[in-house]
């Protein structure tokens, strides 16, 4: 057995889960206005002022995850947002069909794709798939690891 | 260990702290105009008060064409601060419970048929309106205010930004069932 093999699978895991946040967020930072609409649908905000500045907030706080899970730059702290914002998502989805809403979720900046199955399952795997990262140690090819590798040789030749 | 893992929770938090915190700053400056629209409503409101009461205008006084004109926010805040015309929402009953323009009634254009006999009998041919659901996107006022001009209804005009605009724009809006659905 490749004693590697798992180091591999979860910076392939890392990569796949930074690309998905990577392009969530690019619609949404290009388009607010929608975005925000799609939040209202969810009728969960009661203050406008407080649904802008999360329609505006969200989708650079994904594209930072994004972009840090691809690089491998603080890992343990993004997947733990990560985890966060997927179980919020997916609350405000099951929230929204327990109340009979028939609304468009704003999942990817697509203002065509309504709340259903699809995107329950869709986000409850990205959900476990982003607690695995969470929970894993952090690869040898992240940034991060490198990093760290390099600083334990470092260490180790001093010594 | 305890230690250790309470030194990890804080840098868990420190660093999407830091991450929530530039992500807002990012998100406002890029879209300072959207985050600082108007907060205040150039007319006061009160839900309190009672139920508003339109005085509409007359045919004569209303603009008229086949194509309902479109109206957009200043013109709509002064259209309910007047009370010079209806605002009819075309949106689901629930969508109008969650929220809707001060006074407005609820005509879904989902219910058509059903509704519309009640709003004919209180809201006459010859008064302005103006229609409105969610958003641009929605088409729905469309779709009712050509099914009000198929009913006599000519007096109408459309506000295609819709609740969604309004809301957004900081004005104020009520709940419930109002007037409309009781």
């Amino acid at each position: 057995m490749n004693p590697r093999l798992p180091s591999q699978l979860i910076c392939l895991v890392r990569f796949i889960l930074g690309l998905v946040f990577l392009y969530a967020s690019v619609g949404k930072i290009l388009d607010p206005k929608s975005f925000a609409e799609n939040l209202i649908a969810y009728r969960i905000f009661d203050s406008p002022q407080l649904l802008k500045y999360v329609a505006v907030t969200l989708p650079w706080a994904e594209w930072f995850c994004g972009i840090f899970l691809v690089l491998g730059v603080f890992v343990r702290s993004v997947s733990a947002l990560t985890t966060l914002l997927l179980f919020v998502f997916l609350v405000g989805m099951i929230s929204a069909l327990w109340r009979g809403l028939e609304i468009h979720c704003g999942c990817f900046g697509s203002p065509q794709e309504t709340i259903g199955a699809v995107s329950l399952l869709r986000d409850g795997f990205f959900f476990l798939v982003s607690l695995v990262v969470l929970l894993s140690p952090v690869d040898p090819y992240s940034l991060q690891g490198f990093l760290h590798n390099r600083r334990t040789r470092l260490v180790d030749s001093s010594n | 260990m305890m230690k250790s893992s309470w030194a990890g929770c804080g840098r868990i938090l420190l660093v999407n702290a830091g991450i929530v915190l530039l992500s807002t700053c990012i998100g406002v400056l890029l879209n300072r105009a959207f985050v600082a629209g108007p907060q205040q409503s150039i007319f006061s409101y009160s839900n309190d008060g009672g139920k508003l009461e339109f005085k509409p205008l007359k045919a004569s006084e209303a603009q008229s064409a086949e194509a309902p004109a479109e109206v957009r926010l200043p013109d709509v805040r002064e259209i309910i601060a007047s009370k010079s015309m209806l605002p009819v929402d075309g949106r689901s009953e629930a969508d109008y419970e969650n929220g809707h323009l001060p006074g407005a009634y609820s005509l879904s254009v989902a219910d058509f048929d059903k509704r519309f006999p009640e709003f004919s009998a209180r809201y006459p041919k010859e008064d302005a309106y103006f229609v409105y659901c969610g958003s641009g996107q929605c088409g729905l006022s469309r779709q009712l205010a050509s099914l009000l001009q198929k009913k006599g209804y000519h007096q109408l005009k459309v506000y295609s930004a819709g609740y969604n605009d309004w809301f957004l724009s900081g004005n104020p809006v009520e709940k419930g069932k109002g007037s409309s659905l009781k």
